[in-house]
């Protein structure tokens, strides 16, 4: 059984009644190189400026992956207005001395930001993890991506790759 | 072409079968104003207790803006049992001496908390972030909120901070 708008499935039900959208737009994908001193002396990183991001899916084909030889930054573009969920998991390295770091997500109608001085990362233990889950408002053709920055250091901190930097996004109301 | 149960639309495809669903119960508010001076010696915060939060959309018109002049909490309350997707963003101030903190969100069925030591602002760079999402159970007319607690100040002197970095969101996913 499917329900469909006259064209094509958009809502796939099985027999037990479990529910997939397999056309609705959503992404995920993972920075799967290490971009390396990028921030630290305040300059702002913005995620995929420098290695495209990997994708593990882009349903609609909304998501673009970034990349210093290609758009500069991983965006992904509202292909109709509703309302997104969308996820960051950032880690930066060898942030120790970093003195006040932002981890934002900047939307066409909104930034949605989260500030602190950074988890010291120490010798032994180099990571700083930040995070960011939020419902945006978007209108379709808006844009999404996301940016970072540490300030009190020189420009020596690493954006680490996967399982520690991952963007996700989905249409969902 | 929508799908509907008779009275209302409820599902909104597009031709190319994006999925919108303009009658779910869906949140996203701002922080209005900071909120001064109200924690840091162990003094339960609630958000919206003293200025309201603002609307960005509220689907449904499901929750409350608080303020201290209303209800003096920003509250979602389910208009249906279900399964809840709740974000927060939350901004401290000022809280350079504490020494521990209490971030809840608080539902009818649970609590979901973080407890542990605060990530201090310092005083050339005052702001700390916390955040908090999780897929929560709620019953209909079961409410959720937000609370945060610091310790080890002295006197309430920690504030809540304001946009852009104090969000809630949610919504009905399941």
């Amino acid at each position: 059984m499917a329900t469909n708008n006259a064209f094509n499935t958009y809502i796939v039900p099985t027999t037990a009644n479990e529910v997939t959208q397999p056309s609705q737009p959503a992404f995920l994908a993972y920075l799967g190189t290490k971009d390396l001193n990028v921030t630290g002396d305040e300059t702002t990183y913005v995620l995929g400026e420098d290695h495209a991001l990997t994708q593990v899916f882009d349903q609609n084909s909304d998501f673009d992956v970034g990349g210093s030889g290609g758009s500069g930054q991983a965006t992904f573009t509202a292909p109709v207005t509703g309302r997104y969920k969308i996820d960051v998991i950032l880690c930066a390295v060898s942030a120790t001395g970093g003195t006040r770091e932002f981890i934002k997500l900047v939307t066409s109608n909104r930034l949605y930001q989260s500030t602190s001085v950074p988890f010291v990362a120490t010798a032994g233990s180099a990571d700083n993890h930040r995070n960011l889950s939020i419902l945006a408002d978007m209108d379709a053709a808006d844009t999404a991506h996301v940016e970072y920055q540490i300030s009190g250091i020189a420009k020596i901190v690493d954006i680490d790759n996967a399982p520690a930097t991952y963007f996700s996004g989905r249409l969902e109301v | 072409m929508a799908t509907n149960n008779a009275g209302n639309t409820y599902i909104v495809p597009t031709t190319a079968n994006e999925v919108t669903k303009p009658s779910q119960p869906a949140f996203l508010a701002r922080g209005g104003a900071q909120d001064a001076n109200v924690t840091g010696n162990g003094t339960l915060y609630t958000l919206g207790q003293g200025n309201v939060m603002v609307e960005i959309f509220d689907q449904n018109t499901d929750f409350d803006i608080g303020g201290g002049g209303g209800s003096g909490q920003s509250t979602l309350t389910a208009p249906v049992t279900g399964r809840y997707q709740l974000d927060v963003i939350l901004a401290i101030k000022n809280n350079e001496n504490s020494t521990r903190e209490e971030f809840s969100l608080v539902t009818s069925n649970f609590t979901y908390a973080e407890y542990g030591l605060p990530n201090q602002a310092t005083s050339g760079n005052n702001d700390a972030n916390i955040n908090i999402s999780i897929l929560a159970e709620m019953d209909a007319a079961d409410t959720a909120y937000v609370t945060y607690m610091c310790d080890g100040e002295g006197a309430d002197t920690s504030d809540i901070g304001n946009t852009p970095q104090l969000w809630f969101s949610g919504y009905l996913a399941v």
